[in-house]
């Protein structure tokens, strides 16, 4: 294994990271959002009381959530000077733009903004505080897009001239309106929408198949079904629209992506002629996750809308509706894994190009020794892999308790004197601290 | 053009460390805390604001990238074993603060007092270094790039440097606490005589890494900057404890923390990454982004970061230490 497999290994293991959790943000944060203005709206004080439940529970999963996200986020950030200062050296006038937008719009607004948000529950006027979660999913949204311009620049490299050795900018619109970053972020948005989708039904059917809580799940089992087939849908009408402008620009990797080898002979010997000879095309085991992508996007559109019936219609009271309260939940490993096939596709498809057509992967690793990249890959996998799994099984302890034990009703981590805003008693233990003054109760 | 962006930069850098200065202090502080209550307490002086802090020091980078590309891939690539050590003390110091709530149970939470104080001394330590290396200049490393060898990282200098930082980020944190809590401090009375005992210490170190630096370092200026005004400050921070202006003291207190990265900019001038042979090094008008790109960086980085500072200032309005929860709110309809 050479410094740059490590290098690629390391990318590849905190991308993967990276991008389950960034995925479940972006989900979630909209739904969360929603919620909140839908217990805005209502002036039934009960209603609104439940609604606003609804927001601290699944808010609170989104916060733990958020919280590896942000963690990845800073080792992704980070490598690109570590190990890939080659790309900073011939691309650094492309890429590094849109990455310091997405840096200060996604890291500084966004986290200032989820910061007021998450600890400003009884201290923020409640449309205030509303309007905060929708600057969160703006913001979110936004860094989407910058971080999907550099991407899409790397799929297909457009608006620039290479000077001197390194590439300018000649064309800015160009690179915004990238259709490689388009189409992918639409693609994305569905993907996303099945991922919390399918989380929103699987969390509620677990509850309710034991009885627990069925009024407060009931509504998050029929929009988290809905929201996970319509997103099948999106991703696949998405994924077979981008076939047509992939075949223009990674002729290769469209060619084995659909079995036609004429084209990929095509493009190799085309490639040969441009750049010399060498093995130009992506590894051919691409078509595998490719394939496994396709068939999980097809069950979900089959059969992801199923467990919202189990809320419609008489005879049998709902938790007693097991086989389609079960499909919630066997569905949910799905998405992960169809997530991490999708940029596996995208990604190892680009190879043996950093920047197609103009920077290989070998070019842009930095000036790392064998044995520094290999203590650099070992220490950043074992730290990430330990808090991913705490984090994972956090979020799925959180998700079980149930409402009553949501992070956002607890007191330690968001702190509101002392007292559950309810006014009830402390969850935490040992969080009894002074100054516990009675808060008013804002929703 | 140039200098502007360089200097943003340097900002962003500034703002990071003089807000989590305190932050890193009340994670070291932490095994100080007389029991479960206190240090439950003193977390939640930081709970609510070091997400906002800390993201100072990724608007750093990313504006790096952006505004110098070629600097920061050699400056990282560079640093890399403290930035390395600075990144996973960063995920677990994050860590700490994130999930140590999150489970009841003893053994969980033991664990995560042990991780938080620990990660914050090597953030601040390894800021000391990262930064100290660059006033003294990076040696040459084997494939000809400018490297912080072991040597640099261990050089008297530098050790003298990551001190002072700890130190100074350890009074700060005092300082915070001591704001925070007001009748109440979580420290004790300890608290006083240990702020007391640090401000000697803390000039005295500051003073005589300043001299170490003075024969070891060509930027004679830069070191004696680092030096005097940082020292004059720290005592008269801690006349401002000793009188009862905390928040005076809170500001002063910065001045160690504020004086580093300055110092790395009056030491390097318009050589954006110098090295002490003068070889392979970086000049600012070469790291600079294409004209191009700052353009596209002036329209939207630029409103973004005025964005930022408006929120910024919201989010200290709403959650500076003192504010208890249940004041703002105002009674909603229904």
């Amino acid at each position: 294994m050479t410094e740059v497999d490590l290098a690629r290994l390391q990318f590849a293991t905190t991308a993967t990271l990276h991008f389950l959790f960034v995925a479940l943000t972006l989900g979630l944060v909209t739904v969360v959002a929603c919620m909140q203005t839908r217990g805005l709206r209502t002036t039934d004080p009960e209603l609104r009381a439940t609604r606003m439940r609804r927001v601290r529970f699944w808010g609170g999963l989104y916060v733990i959530n958020y919280a590896l996200g942000i963690i990845s986020g800073l080792a992704q950030e980070f490598q690109f000077g570590l190990n890939w200062s080659g790309l900073s050296h011939v691309m650094g006038n492309i890429v590094g733009a849109p990455m310091a937008v997405e840096a200060i719009v996604a890291f500084f607004l966004e986290s200032t903004f989820l910061g007021l948000w998450a600890f400003g529950f009884n201290r923020l006027p409640a449309r205030v505080h509303a309007v905060l979660i929708w600057l969160v999913a703006l913001t979110a949204y936004a860094s989407a897009f910058w971080i999907m311009v550099v991407n899409g620049f790397l799929q297909k490299p457009v608006g620039y001239e290479m000077r001197n050795g390194a590439a300018e900018v000649t064309d800015w619109f160009a690179v915004l309106t990238n259709e490689a970053t388009w189409i992918a972020l639409a693609h994305i948005a569905g993907a996303v929408s099945v991922l919390a989708g399918l989380f929103l039904a699987a969390v509620s059917a677990y509850h309710i198949r034991r009885g627990r809580e069925v009024e407060f799940f009931r509504p998050t089992l029929v929009q988290g079904s809905l929201l996970a087939t319509i997103g099948a849908f999106v991703a696949i009408v998405v994924g077979f629209a981008s076939y047509g402008p992939l075949k223009d620009y990674q002729p290769a990797k469209f060619g084995i992506l659909t079995g036609e080898h004429d084209e990929v002979e095509k493009a190799k010997a085309a490639a040969e002629a441009l750049h010399g000879v060498g093995d130009w095309a992506p590894p051919s085991w691409i078509t595998g996750p490719s394939n496994l992508m396709m068939v999980i996007g097809v069950l979900v559109l089959l059969l992801g809308w199923i467990p919202a019936t189990a809320a419609r219609g008489g005879g049998k009271p709902l938790p007693a509706r097991t086989f389609r309260l079960r499909l919630a939940v066997i569905l949910l490993p799905l998405a992960p894994l169809g997530l991490i096939c999708g940029w596996l596709t995208r990604e190892v498809g680009r190879q043996p190009w950093m920047v197609t057509g103009e920077l290989t992967v070998k070019q842009a690793i930095g000036d790392v020794s064998w044995g520094g990249m290999l203590t650099s890959y070992i220490a950043f996998t074992v730290v990430l892999t330990v808090l991913a799994v705490v984090d994972v099984s956090l979020l799925r302890r959180y998700a079980l308790l149930g409402p009553d034990g949501g992070l956002l009703a607890a007191d330690d981590l968001f702190p509101v004197d002392g007292r559950r805003p309810d006014g009830g008693t402390p969850v935490a233990v040992g969080a009894g601290g002074p100054g516990g003054t009675s808060v008013p109760h804002t929703y | 053009m140039d200098i502007f962006w360089y200097a943003l930069v340097g900002l962003l850098l500034v703002g990071y460390l003089t807000l989590e200065g305190a932050d890193f202090g009340v994670g070291m502080l932490i095994p100080f805390a007389r029991d479960e209550a206190d240090r439950a307490r003193m977390r939640r002086l930081v709970v609510p604001l070091f997400l906002a802090n800390e993201v100072w020091l990724v608007a750093f980078v990313g504006l790096l990238f952006g505004a110098l590309p070629l600097l920061e891939g050699k400056l990282l690539a560079g640093l890399r074993i403290p930035v390395t050590l600075l990144l996973l003390a960063w995920f677990l110091r994050d860590a700490a603060l994130w999930f140590r709530s999150a489970h009841p149970g003893a053994g969980w939470r033991r664990a995560w007092d042990a991780v938080l104080p620990v990660a914050s001394l090597v953030l601040a330590a390894g800021w000391g270094v990262v930064l100290s290396v660059l006033i003294r200049g990076l040696s040459i490393g084997g494939g000809g790039q400018p490297t912080a060898t072991l040597g640099d990282l261990l050089h008297p200098f530098t050790l003298g440097s990551a001190a002072v930082l700890v130190l100074a980020s350890l009074r700060q944190g005092i300082f915070f606490t001591a704001l925070s809590a007001g009748g109440d401090n979580p420290l004790g009375e300890r608290a006083d005589r240990l702020a007391k005992q640090l401000t000697l210490a803390l000039a005295g170190l500051i003073l005589l890494t300043a001299v170490i630096g003075l024969v070891s370092c060509d930027a004679k200026v830069a070191v004696a900057i680092n030096g005097l005004f940082p020292a004059i400050a720290v005592l008269g921070s801690g006349r401002d404890h000793a009188n009862g202006k905390t928040v005076r003291a809170l500001a002063r207190g910065a001045a160690p923390l504020i004086a580093l990265p300055v110092s790395v900019g009056i030491a390097n001038g318009t050589t954006a990454l110098a090295t002490r042979s003068g070889v392979g090094e970086l000049s600012l008008g070469d790291a600079v982004a294409a004209s191009s790109t700052l353009t596209l960086l002036a329209v939207t980085v630029l409103p973004a970061l005025v964005a930022v500072a408006f929120a910024q200032a919201w989010f200290w309005r709403v959650f500076a230490p003192g504010r208890s929860a249940g004041r703002a709110p105002e009674p909603v309809a229904g």
